[in-house]
C-alpha cells in the first residue's frame, strides 16, 4: 500500500495518483452514463405504455407510415403496442431449463473433478471446461440450428409428445425444433463452464484438515463429497448458480437463433415457440430505427433496463454470496 | 505385551524422495507408544500407513509390511481399518457443525443408530474425552467457536465415538497453550488403560511425562537409542542431541 | 461409567459390515455418474467443436481469407481484419483504464472508496451484451455522433473489456509482497517510481493473461456489435462514420442466406473465430503457467 499524504508527494506524483484515480473511475462513469441514457430513452416508452407494458403480451410496432397518435403527451406510431409479457416469460423459462439442465450437470462435474479425478489430470480437464466457455454464443447458436435443432425436431421432441404427454404442458405442436427446448438447452450448456468453475473452485479450497477428517474415521469418497465438499458450499453452490443465471437472463445471439423469436405469442407448452427480453430488443432494434416518432427505440430500451434490473439481481446477489467464500475457523489456510 | 501393530522393512517414498527407509517398530497394546523426532523425519507419514491414510496420494508408493493383530493393514476393509485405528491431527481440525453433530459423526457413518443410541454414544465420548462437564449444556453449539484445546479434545471425542482400539494422535498438543496441552497429556494417560495409543511428537518432554515406550524416528529412518550408531555418525547429530535430552 | 453404548456399538459388526457393501455402492454410483458427466461433456464439446471443424473445412479455402465478402459471397477478409481492428480499439480504450484503474484500487485506494468502485466494476460485468450494444447506439453512434463504426464498435467492446483487465491486474499487484515494496520505498523510490519499476512489471505476466483472456471473449462478441459497426462489405479504413465488418456477424447474417455458400461461409468464419480464440484462450493458461 501506498499511504504516503499528498504534501509528501512530488508533482509528478499526484499527477499519476490522479491519472490512476481518474481510470478507477471509468467504469463508474460508464455506468452513470449508462443508467442516464437507458433511463432517459425509456420514458416516452414509460409514459405511452404505462402499467401496461407489463402486462401485455402483445408488441406490435404500428402503422409507421401513418400519421402518429399523442397519448399521455408522447408521440407513437398509429396503433402501437408495447407489452413485454411474451418476452419476459420466455426469458424466465428458458433460464429456468436453463438451471435445471446446468445445475446438476455442474455439481456432479466439480464432484468427480475434485473427489475421483486424479490430480494430474484436474488441470486439464478444467481447462477444457474453459475452453467451453469461450466458444462465442453465436457459435451455439450455429450448433444449434445445424445439428441440435433437426434432432430436436425428428427424434427427440417427437418421443416426449409421444411418451410423456401424461406431463402438464408436454402435448402441443412441434414446430421446427426450435424454441423453448432448444434455447433452454443451448442456454444450459452454456452456463455448465460457469456454475462449474465456481462449485469446483470452493470445493478444491476445502480445507484438505476436514477431508482427512472424515477419512480417518472410515469416510467414503462420497461421504467426504457430501459432509465436506457439499456441506460447506452451499452458499458458492448457490452463488455459482445465481452468476450463472445472470448470465443465462442476458444471453442474446444463441437464444436469437435457436428461440424462434416469435412476437404476439405466449408460451403455451414445452414445444412452443418463444422469445426472450434480450433477443427480441436484438431482433426489433433495426425496424425500430425507422420510427419517426421513436417509440420503438424507446420501448425496446425499457424492455432493456428492465432485462438489466433482472440480471443485476442475480449477478451481484450471485457476487456477494461467492464473496464471502472462506469457511470460518479456517481462514488462515 | 502385546504387539497390536507392527511394521517390517517399510518403505515410503514420494517420487525420488524417500520419507520412510527400513522402518520396523512393534507398536504395544494398552499403553502410550510414542514416536519421537525433528520435523520432517516423516513422524506423521509413518503413522498415516497404519491406518493407510497414505492411500489418498498416489504420489506416496509404500513399500514393506504393516500388520494391524498380524494381518497386513492391506487385507482389511478401509472403512473397518480407519474405524479402528482412530487418528487426532495436529491442528484441531473439528467439521463446521454442532459439537454433537461432530461427535456423532463416525457412528453415523458406519451405523444407522436411533437417536437415543447417539445420544448415549456422544454423551460416553465426551466424558471420555473430559469435555462432557464443560460442554453437557452446550451441544449445539458450534465446535468452531470452541477453544483450541477444547477442538482437540473434541477431536479426541469424535474419534472415540466409532470406538477404536488404537488411538493415534499426531502432535496433538502443538498448536495449544501450556493449560489445554497438560489437561490432553493427562487425558492421554487416562485412555491408555482401554485403548492403544500411538503419540507422535517432537516435543521431547513430553515424550518423557507420558511414554511407556519411545522409538526415535530420524531423516525416515527408526534409530534406536541404545545404539552407538547414533552417538558416533555425524550427520545424527541433531538426533543424538535429541537422545541426550530424552536420557536426562 | 456405563459402557452400554460402546459395547452395543462395537457388537453391531455385522451390520457394519453389510453397510460397508452400501456404502461403497453409493460412492461408487456418485463415481459412475460423475464420469458419466465428465464424458457427456467432452464428448458434446468435441460434438460442437467436431462440427465447426468438419464443416468449416469443408468449405474453408484460401481464397477466404484473401478476399472481401458480404456475408453470401465473397471472402472473409474484410470480417477478419474488422474482428482484430475492433478488438485492438477496444483494446486500447479497455488496457489502460484497466491496469492503472487497478493500481489506483490496490495501492491508494482506501476500504470504502475501494469497495464502492469495484461494485461498479461488478455492474459493468453483469450488463447483459446486448445492453451494452444499445448503449453503444444510443450514446457513440447517435449522441456522439460516430455512427456505425470502428470507434464506436471497439469502444463498446472496451466497456466489456475493462473488468476482466482490471480484475486480474488488481490480483496481480496485490500479490506483489510487501517486503519488495518496502524494499523499493528504503532505495527511495518515490510511489510513481514503484508502480512503474516494480508493480508493473511483477504484475506483467497477470495483465498478459487478462488482456489475452479479454481479447479472446471480445473476439466472440455480437451483440454489442450489430448496432454500433453494422457490417461493412469491404475493408474499413476510417475511425468514424464508416461501419466494420467482423467474423460474429457473418455466422449470424449468413445462416439465414438460402445459398450453400452463404452457409460454407458462416462455417468457415466459425472455424477461423474458434480457432483463434481457443488459441488465445491456450495461450493465456501457457503465460499463466510460466509465471
Amino acid at each position: 500500500m501506498i499511504d504516503l499524504a499528498w504534501n509528501e508527494r512530488k508533482p509528478l506524483e499526484n499527477l499519476f495518483f490522479l491519472f490512476t484515480l481518474a481510470m478507477a473511475l471509468v467504469p463508474f462513469a460508464i455506468m452513470v452514463i449508462l443508467f442516464s441514457f437507458l433511463i432517459y430513452n425509456a420514458i416516452p416508452s414509460m409514459r405511452y405504455s404505462g402499467f401496461g407494458f407489463f402486462t401485455s403480451y402483445i408488441w406490435n410496432p404500428g402503422m409507421l407510415y401513418e400519421n402518429p397518435v399523442l397519448v399521455h403527451g408522447v408521440l407513437a406510431p398509429y396503433r402501437s403496442s408495447f407489452g413485454m409479457l411474451g418476452f419476459f416469460l420466455g426469458t424466465m423459462i428458458t433460464t429456468a431449463l436453463a438451471l435445471v439442465i446446468a445445475f446438476p450437470v455442474s455439481i456432479f462435474l466439480s464432484l468427480s473433478l475434485n473427489l475421483y479425478t486424479p490430480q494430474k489430470l484436474r488441470k486439464p480437464f478444467s481447462v477444457l471446461v474453459e475452453l467451453f466457455a469461450g466458444i462465442p454464443s453465436v457459435v451455439y447458436g450455429l450448433w444449434g440450428i445445424i445439428v441440435l435443432e433437426p434432432v430436436l425436431l425428428h427424434s427427440i421432441e417427437p418421443w416426449m409428445k409421444a411418451n410423456l404427454s401424461f406431463l402438464p404442458g408436454f402435448s402441443g405442436e412441434i414446430f421446427s425444433g426450435a424454441g423453448i427446448i432448444a434455447a433452454g438447452l443451448i442456454l444450459g450448456i452454456m452456463i455448465i463452464p460457469i456454475v462449474t468453475a465456481v462449485i469446483s473452485e470452493s470445493m478444491a479450497s476445502q480445507p484438505r484438515e476436514l477431508k482427512e477428517g472424515v477419512y480417518a474415521l472410515g469416510g467414503t469418497r462420497w461421504e467426504v463429497g457430501k459432509s465436506v465438499l457439499l456441506r460447506n458450499t452451499k452458499r458458492q453452490i448457490v452463488g455459482g448458480t445465481l452468476l450463472g443465471t445472470g448470465r443465462a437472463l442476458g444471453e442474446t445471439m444463441a437464444v436469437l437463433m435457436v428461440s424462434g423469436a416469435v412476437v404476439n405469442v405466449l408460451p403455451s407448452g414445452i414445444f412452443s415457440l418463444t422469445n426472450t427480453m434480450s433477443a427480441q430488443i436484438a431482433a426489433a432494434l433495426d425496424s425500430a430505427f425507422i420510427d419517426a416518432t421513436g417509440m420503438n427505440i424507446s420501448a425496446l430500451v425499457e424492455l432493456g433496463v428492465i432485462l438489466v434490473i433482472i440480471s443485476l439481481i442475480a449477478n451481484l446477489a450471485g457476487r456477494a454470496i461467492v464473496g464471502r467464500a472462506a469457511l470460518r475457523g479456517y481462514e488462515h489456510d | 505385551m502385546s504387539v497390536v501393530i507392527e511394521t517390517r522393512n517399510l518403505n515410503v517414498n514420494s517420487g525420488s524422495q524417500q520419507i520412510l527407509s527400513n522402518v520396523s517398530l512393534a507398536v504395544a497394546g494398552s499403553a502410550i507408544n510414542t514416536i519421537v523426532g525433528p520435523s520432517g523425519s516423516g513422524k506423521s507419514t509413518l503413522i498415516r500407513t497404519f491406518n493407510r491414510l497414505t492411500d489418498l496420494y498416489p504420489r506416496l508408493r509404500v513399500g514393506g509390511e504393516v500388520l494391524f493383530h498380524g494381518k497386513s493393514v492391506r487385507d482389511y476393509n478401509v472403512m473397518e481399518l480407519r474405524r479402528r485405528i482412530g487418528l487426532v491431527f495436529q491442528k484441531p481440525n473439528p467439521f463446521p457443525m454442532s459439537v454433537y453433530d461432530n461427535v456423532a459423526f463416525g457412528p453415523r457413518l458406519h451405523l444407522s443408530l436411533k437417536k437415543a443410541e447417539i445420544d448415549t454414544l456422544v454423551e460416553e465420548s465426551l466424558r471420555h474425552a473430559g469435555l462432557y462437564d464443560e460442554m453437557s449444556g452446550n451441544l449445539d453449539k458450534n465446535a468452531l467457536e470452541l477453544s483450541g484445546g477444547q477442538q482437540q479434545r473434541l477431536c479426541i471425542a469424535r474419534a472415540l465415538a466409532v470406538q477404536p482400539e488404537v488411538l493415534m494422535m499426531d502432535e496433538p498438543t502443538s498448536s495449544l497453550d501450556p493449560i489445554a496441552k497438560s489437561k490432553i497429556e493427562d487425558l492421554m494417560l487416562l485412555l491408555k488403560e482401554e485403548y492403544t495409543v500411538v503419540l507422535v511428537t517432537h516435543d521431547i518432554d513430553q515424550a518423557n511425562r507420558v511414554s511407556d515406550t519411545v522409538k526415535l524416528l530420524y531423516n525416515g529412518r527408526m534409530v534406536e537409542y541404545e545404539s552407538p550408531e547414533v552417538l558416533r555418525m555425524p550427520e545424527y547429530e541433531h538426533a543424538r542431541q535429541f537422545v541426550m535430552k530424552l536420557a536426562r | 461409567m456405563t459402557e452400554t453404548a460402546a459395547a452395543a456399538f462395537v457388537r453391531s459388526r455385522g451390520k457394519m459390515e453389510s453397510r460397508y457393501r452400501r456404502r461403497v455402492f453409493s460412492d461408487l454410483v456418485v463415481r459412475v455418474i460423475g464420469y458419466a458427466v465428465f464424458a457427456f461433456m467432452i464428448g458434446l464439446l468435441l460434438l460442437i467443436v467436431g462440427d465447426v471443424a468438419l464443416r468449416g473445412l469443408a468449405g474453408i479455402s484460401f481464397g477466404m481469407f484473401v478476399t472481401v465478402g458480404n456475408t453470401s459471397s465473397g471472402g472473409l477478409a474484410n470480417a477478419i481484419a474488422g474482428t482484430w481492428e475492433l478488438v485492438g480499439t477496444g483494446l486500447v480504450f479497455a488496457l489502460p483504464v484497466g491496469v492503472f484503474g487497478a493500481l489506483y484500487l490496490s495501492e491508494y485506494s482506501t476500504r470504502n472508496t475501494g469497495g464502492v468502485l469495484r461494485l461498479f466494476v461488478d455492474i459493468l460485468t453483469s450488463i447483459p451484451s446486448i445492453v451494452l450494444g444499445l448503449f453503444g447506439y444510443l450514446v457513440l453512434v447517435i449522441e456522439l455522433n460516430m455512427g456505425y463504426s470502428l470507434l464506436a464498435g471497439g469502444l463498446t467492446l472496451g466497456v466489456m473489456m475493462i473488468p476482466y483487465i482490471m480484475r486480474i491486474s488488481e490480483i496481480s499487484y496485490s500479490n506483489v509482497p510487501r517486503e519488495m515494496r518496502e524494499a523499493a520505498f528504503a532505495l527511495g523510490a518515490n510511489s510513481m517510481q514503484l508502480s512503474f519499476s516494480l508493480l508493473l512489471r511483477q504484475a506483467r505476466t497477470g495483465i498478459m493473461t487478462a488482456v489475452l483472456l479479454a481479447v479472446s471473449i471480445a473476439a466472440g462478441e455480437t451483440a454489442q456489435l450489430m448496432y454500433t459497426a453494422l457490417f461493412n462489405n469491404d475493408y474499413t479504413s476510417s475511425l468514424t462514420h464508416q461501419p466494420v465488418a467482423y467474423l460474429t456477424y457473418v455466422i449470424w447474417y449468413s445462416l439465414n442466406q438460402p445459398t450453400q455458400y452463404a452457409h460454407a461461409l458462416a462455417y468457415s468464419a466459425a472455424l477461423i473465430l474458434v480457432a483463434s480464440i481457443f488459441f488465445l484462450l491456450l495461450l493465456s493458461k501457457y503465460v499463466e503457467r510460466g509465471r
